[in-house]
């Protein structure tokens, strides 16, 4: 089966510093995939390699099974750079007709394919206005046409929702699941993790260059799943005993406990381990956690981590 | 198809650019500079100089501006037509598509010929017709001089664009400024009849004149042509020629080797 993005060993160097550290990725045709990570991680390097924007150093990259350094490898991409730019003195109409030609769209079917783009993201009623006129919304919405059209097999689409009011991103994510019903894959480079959340398949998280977890969304929130108790007159008997029934030793905040467990029904032994040693339970309750707790937990253990290992 | 889109775009590019009117405005002074395609009185050698002898110096000072300032409009363009478009992130989006770099760069370079032939070809044609007027008579060797100096901006094109990539945007039209008027003047002594007879060329001009791109003979050529003197004995246009064709070769890969490289 040929994969929608194919990266094996992928490695990014700028000088000393390493941008992408032995990335292993496989995207596959028509899942919606989130790339998350923080500032500086290298999640538009590894975009920018698959354009052929920047050169790897060392690894293979390749789109539907082309090899990325091939111009043809482009033609089925539809691209959305952060912080787009546009010619300012082209109307959004001009500059859709200029990537049309680029993409190899027939003379014939351009007009009926840029009226159609901009349906899509709601700018056909302003098809004529000069781009450097249009505010920070509607140049995202232009940006995001371009990126749609002549119907690409694989978009990517570096922050997309930046600049979008809440209505903008409610039609980005319909429009988003209708490509995606119509076999298109979608590569999602985000920061906004509740909308990664709601959107993606898949999600992998970016950290320093090197992906720290990847999975489906229900794979990365169960394996988050925890008992979360508020409770008071806590004692290390106490602990030493929850301890023994979870995977890990759990998490305190405060009266706060986040307990791991290994079996579902030790919910009720925890109850009992409190209440016996004189403790009070305020609140018991399973929780999962979402894509912003497993992210900020992921990013900042590595980051300790890291921090831990310095001389 | 995709090198005529990016032309088009590259066209609309240039012609929002305030240097091209500002030089078009200047050139155009050289030509109603030579409106009546006479200087003056000139005396030489205690000979009063007849009309077609004036006429002659004319026609070579404002043919010489006209394609001076075609340069330096050819050069200013040239130097911003692949580097701004990187700097300002309009790169990515349009290398984002089915394009290769090579491609890219043809698109961005034609408008600059382009418009620099053009600018030349509207000032040449009101220079002809100047000297229609005066003279009641239009020679083909006008429009040839002109046409052949198209080959000068092509070269020079090639030549910024290439510098461009290497040293910063606003330096690239200098440098390549300084390589025309070196050229220029090591091919002087090879042209003029009067200039070889008290100047003899040392090993470092011959040198500089066989190994720089002959901008200069090309243009000497140009207005040899206007002036109606054949100068073909002493430089063969076809070594002039190939010279032209292979810098243009050299700088044309240098610049798709060099832009390959670049990361956007």
């Amino acid at each position: 089966m040929q994969f929608a993005i194919e990266a094996q060993s992928l490695v990014k160097k700028y000088g000393g510093f390493v941008a992408l550290d032995d990335i292993n990725l496989v995207i596959n045709r028509g899942e919606i995939f989130g790339f998350l990570g923080p500032n500086g991680a290298g999640k538009s390097t590894f975009v920018k390699i698959i354009l052929n924007l920047v050169r790897k150093t060392s690894g293979s990259a390749r789109v539907f099974g082309e090899p990325v350094t091939k111009a043809q490898a482009r033609k089925t991409i539809g691209f959305l750079p952060e912080n787009i730019c546009l010619y300012p003195f082209l109307s959004i109409n001009e500059f859709l007709h200029f990537h049309s030609e680029l993409i190899g769209i027939s003379k014939q079917k351009i007009n009926e394919e840029i009226t159609s783009c901009l349906r899509a993201v709601a700018l056909e009623p302003v098809r004529g206005k000069k781009i450097g006129t249009l505010s920070k919304g509607m140049l995202q919405r232009t940006g995001i046409a371009q990126a749609i059209l002549g119907n690409p097999e694989l978009l990517i689409l570096d922050e997309p929702t930046s600049g979008l009011d809440p209505i903008g991103f409610t039609e980005l994510r319909r429009l988003l699941l209708d490509m995606k019903a119509g076999g298109t894959t979608i590569f999602l480079n985000s920061h906004l993790l509740s909308e990664v959340e709601r959107t993606c398949d898949r999600v992998a998280i970016l950290n320093k260059g090197k992906i720290i977890k990847i999975g489906s969304r229900d794979d990365l929130s169960d394996r988050g799943k925890h008992l979360e108790v508020t409770a008071e007159g806590f004692t290390s008997s106490m602990a030493e005993a929850i301890n023994a029934l979870s995977q890990k030793n759990f998490e305190k905040d405060e009266k706060n406990f986040r307990i791991y467990l290994n079996n579902e029904n030790d919910s009720v032994a925890v109850h009992r381990i409190i209440v016996e040693a004189g403790g009070r339970v305020q609140s018991l309750a399973w929780k999962s956690e979402s894509l912003e707790e497993l992210f900020y937990r992921l990013v900042k253990h590595e980051d300790m981590g890291s921090n831990e290992n310095r001389p | 198809m995709k090198i005529w889109a990016l032309t088009k775009i590259g066209l609309k590019e240039c012609l929002r650019q305030r240097v091209v009117y500002f030089i078009f405005v200047i050139s155009l002074l050289f030509v109603f500079m030579a409106k009546g395609c006479d200087i003056g009185t000139v005396r030489g050698e205690n000979l009063l100089l007849g009309k077609e002898a004036r006429q002659s110096i004319a026609l070579g000072i404002s043919f010489n501006g006209i394609v001076f300032w075609s340069i330096m409009l050819c050069g200013l363009l040239a130097s911003q037509a692949i580097t701004r478009e990187m700097d300002e992130g309009l790169a990515s989006v349009t290398l984002a598509r089915p394009l290769s770099r090579d491609t890219f760069i043809a698109g961005k370079l034609l408008p600059v010929l382009i418009i620099s032939t053009l600018n030349l070809m509207i000032l040449g044609s009101l220079f002809c017709w100047f000297f229609y007027r005066e003279s009641g008579d239009i020679t083909m060797r006008l429009p040839l001089s002109f046409l052949f100096m198209t080959l000068s901006l092509a070269l020079y094109s090639l030549m910024i664009g290439c510098l461009s990539l290497f040293i910063p945007r606003l330096l690239a039209p200098l440098a390549g400024i300084v390589v025309y008027m070196l050229s220029c003047w090591s091919s002087l002594p090879y042209f003029f009849e009067n200039l070889k007879l008290i100047w003899s060329p040392s090993a470092t001009v011959e040198r500089m004149h066989t190994l720089l791109p002959k901008f200069g003979d090309l243009q000497c050529i140009g207005s040899s042509i206007i002036s109606g003197q054949q100068t073909f004995e002493t430089v063969n246009p076809l070594i002039v020629l190939c010279n032209i064709a292979a810098y243009a070769c050299v700088f044309w890969y240098i610049t798709v080797w060099a832009f390959r490289r670049r990361e956007l």
